[in-house]
């Protein structure tokens, strides 16, 4: 009874500990949160009614430290120069209502309600929908494409998604300016530019459901801000097409109101909320993944979830290990399957406890060899409750173990008996637009650089900075 | 975001938007000059003996005949589960509603008498006009009345019991109650489902209108069918929401050959094929070109039944359909006829 208790104890635990690698932390309640801003060392964002979330770190969020904004539905925001450019609507029904929205813009100098220079500009009004036609102004979403031109999209289930193009000097529409009808039938839409592409990413499917809810983000693809957007089986978001993003995870429903975050080259996080997060009562939340490009499309990335994992170099494939001395294992019928006729058995893996009472204990420093699934070379990643933009700092120590993987001084590595949690001993882990990973220690004594964790050689690992264009920069966490 | 949770945070934020600086809602003139939504913009009622249609480029079907829509009011569209939409899709309003016989097929203009489920009470009735600030101009909105004269018989009478008033299911309706299924959406904030999902509401046997119906052959404009301006502009803006339509249409092929029908709607739908249902769009979606796609069906030479029934409650309703062949390409070597 009492292992059984444990066992759950342990299920619950680890349960707990996954999902909070999946989502914020804190108090991250919204609903259609604006493109994530981060202003004078803080990340902000808003939701439908102004509502603010505030992160200091990008990964635990609260409404300290924010200001309500005085919008109405699902505002955007982008800077552009040393200004942040508010988009937001105003909706004249509901489902079963009237259509007459509008899109208003208005500026701001700073995001950081105790600065003297706080103070939203007059609102202009750059867009509508009247009463009945075949669009709804709302849920704009802002672009400042590569050429400097500004554009905004909107519109909602209600007939058609439209662009129009904006002053970027002022935010009110630009001379002349058309609406052009790009989609239908998307809620929450934004554009996105990458590679000679503008990518029209939109929400389809149920909102505002709770748990049973199923939006879900999609995207087509145009060489124009005006479309024609295409999706990857080469239909027109106009006849409803759209890729998928990403729409439902376990213990999540309803992804919905993408932004892009580019942190740096090669590391894209997208904002959107959760329509319901099963482990915060199914209420909806902020969340933020990683980006990772496959074949021209965005998709959604991963976390690294609390678990086992071996750390492959991309490089050459080998695996991060801790340098102990090699223990060759026992049994098994050796070479050309020797042993005649006799029935299999299983060849029994090599344990921690084989191994471990022949390992130093003090540091142990690291090395990168081939994979062969032995004690010294199993990574345990633990969450922490501190982070980066959208990611945890995680602990890195070898399973079963508190020995944990650790920066030093002069951007080298080790393993340190036990972990303590101080900075050199806490990493980041993001997912790269490639799909693999960048790990990053917290702090490098002695070092303000931000460095990553790197190949050097096939055989040897250190720290060094981060290029998304070099493979050695790169690793991926298999697991088996 | 859904605009019904919208419009219940729009009635705080309304206050908020009159004193934010806002310049108002003056809307430009300019930039709404040709946003009309009248009938004729999106049909051509076609006669009986009109010259067969082609699909269009892209092969979607834009001839159909299709009857004055049927009321049945739901506050939301999270109700359409498989079994619903079975239930209300197959549920026979009129005498030949279904049938698969070419020859008895309605004509343009034909009329019936449908008893239905009147319209709910309550709602906005329609447009209520701009609630934060959005300021919907004057003269625009419902009551886009199809041209007089256009099509036979159509529209000529308004049937007796006709809902007055609009939109039978309005922003700000409560979910349906009772039943409602553990977790649906925790507290607070935006997590408590807010779409009316959950089970239809169980009430009392629920009130009914009889309903003068016409079946109206159309052409349509686009390569989507607008239902919703269909049912305003054959009902003279009175039914918008909560309604059941019906259409057919005659696929003629010159040979036997194996094709699958892809359709989208917005919501639910059912489609047949000489008499043979080949497709369900189940639940709460919208309209996706080749969203569904049936099985192989055996077109027969000469005239073939492609029947659709499509149920909405709140919101944008349509439908779009054309045919694949079995190697994935479209197939468009056939005429379209409403007889």
């Amino acid at each position: 009874m009492k292992k059984i208790f444990q066992m759950g104890l342990v299920a619950l635990v680890s349960v707990s500990m996954s999902e909070t690698v999946m989502a914020q932390i804190g108090a991250p309640f919204i609903h259609d949160p604006a493109t994530i801003m981060e202003c004078d060392g803080k990340y902000y964002t808003w939701g439908t009614g102004g509502s603010p979330l505030v992160s200091s770190d990008g990964w635990v969020w609260s409404g300290e430290g924010g200001a309500r904004i005085q919008v109405g539905a699902a505002p955007d925001m982008i800077k552009i120069g040393d200004r942040y450019l508010c988009a937001h609507s105003s909706t004249g029904g509901g489902l079963g209502g009237g259509h007459a929205g509008t899109i208003r813009t208005m500026w701001n100098k700073t995001l950081d309600p105790k600065s003297p220079d706080y103070e939203w500009t007059e609102q202009i009004q750059v867009a509508e929908s009247l009463v009945d036609e075949d669009c709804d102004a709302i849920d704009a979403g802002l672009l400042l494409g590569p050429d400097g031109r500004l554009w905004v999209t909107y519109g909602t289930y209600f007939g058609f998604i439209r662009v129009v193009e904006l002053d970027p000097a002022t935010g009110d529409r630009a001379a002349g300016a058309q609406d052009v009808n790009i989609a239908v039938d998307c809620e929450a839409t934004t554009m996105i530019y990458q590679d000679g592409w503008y990518y029209l990413l939109g929400t389809h499917g149920t909102c505002c459901d709770g748990v049973n809810s199923t939006y879900n983000i999609v995207c087509g693809r145009s060489k124009s801000p005006t479309g024609p957007f295409i999706d990857n089986v080469g239909r027109d978001m106009i006849e409803g097409g759209g890729k998928m993003v990403l729409g439902c995870r376990d213990g999540y429903t309803g992804a919905g109101h993408f932004g892009r975050y580019i942190v740096e080259d090669g590391v894209q996080k997208m904002s959107f909320h959760w329509e319901a997060d099963y482990s915060m009562s199914g209420r909806s939340t902020l969340a933020i993944l990683p980006i990772v490009w496959r074949n021209g499309w965005p998709e959604a990335g991963y976390n690294v979830k609390n678990g086992v994992y071996e750390i492959e170099s991309e490089r050459r494939g080998y695996a991060l290990e801790i340098a102990t001395e090699y223990v060759r294992l026992g049994g098994g019928r050796g070479m050309f399957g020797g042993g005649g006729n006799q029935p299999n058995t299983q060849v029994a893996f090599q344990k921690l406890e084989d191994v471990i009472g022949g390992w130093p204990t003090g540091n142990i420093d690291v090395r990168v060899i081939d994979y062969q699934f032995r004690p010294n070379q199993k990574w345990e990643f633990v969450a922490q409750e501190e982070g980066t933009l959208g990611t945890p700092y995680y602990k890195i120590v070898i399973a079963g173990t508190n020995r944990a993987l650790a920066a030093t001084a002069g951007k080298e590595l080790t393993t340190v008996p036990e972990f303590t949690g101080a900075p050199e001993q806490l990493w980041s882990v993001d997912q790269l637009v490639d799909g693999t990973y960048r790990i990053c220690p917290k702090a490098v004594p002695g070092t303000d650089e931000k460095v990553c964790l790197i190949s050097v050689g096939d055989s040897n690992a250190s720290l060094g900075k981060f290029d998304i264009n070099d493979v050695n920069c790169k690793w991926n966490l298999r697991q088996y | 975001m859904n605009k019904n949770l919208k419009s219940i945070l729009a009635v705080g934020m309304a206050v908020v938007l009159v004193g934010c600086g806002s310049n108002g809602s003056k809307i430009d003139p300019q930039r709404i000059a040709n946003r009309n939504v009248e009938y004729d913009q999106y049909f051509t009622e076609i006669k009986a003996d009109a010259a067969p249609a082609k699909p269009d480029e892209k092969g979607f079907i834009r001839r159909w005949t299709i009857i004055e829509p049927i009321n049945k009011p739901n506050s939301g569209n999270t109700v359409f589960t498989d079994s619903y939409i079975l239930k209300e899709l197959t549920k026979e309003y009129f005498k030949g509603q279904f049938t698969a016989d070419i020859k008895s097929l309605p004509k343009t203009g034909d009329q019936v008498i449908v008893e239905s489920e009147a319209p709910r009470a309550g709602g906005r009735g329609g447009f209520g006009g701009g609630m934060m600030g959005g300021g919907a101009p004057q003269g625009a909105g419902a009551g886009q009345a199809r041209p007089q004269g256009q099509g036979a018989q159509a529209g000529a009478q308004r049937p007796q019991g006709a809902p007055q008033g609009g939109a039978p299911a309005g922003a700000g309706q409560a979910r349906p109650q009772g039943a409602a299924p553990q977790g649906m959406g925790g507290f607070g904030g935006f997590g408590g489902g807010m779409m009316g999902g959950g089970a239809p509401a169980a009430a009392a046997a629920p009130a009914t209108v009889k309903d003068t119906l016409t079946w109206h052959s159309v052409d349509s404009k686009l390569f989507n069918i607008k239902l919703i301006r269909f049912a305003l502009g054959s009902s003279n803006g009175q039914k918008r929401y909560g309604l059941i339509f019906n259409a057919f249409t005659v696929i003629n092929v010159e040979q036997d050959v194996v094709v699958r029908l892809a359709a989208g709607s917005n919501a639910s739908s059912i489609w047949w094929v000489n008499g043979e249902k080949v497709l369900t769009l189940q639940a709460d979606r919208r309209m996706v070109a080749d969203d569904g796609m049936s099985k192989r069906i055996t077109l027969k030479k000469g005239k073939n039944l492609v029947r659709a029934a499509v149920i909405n409650g709140p919101g944008m309703s349509d439908m779009c359909a054309r045919l694949y062949n079995e190697d994935g390409t479209i197939f468009k070597n056939y005429t379209i006829t409403n007889n």
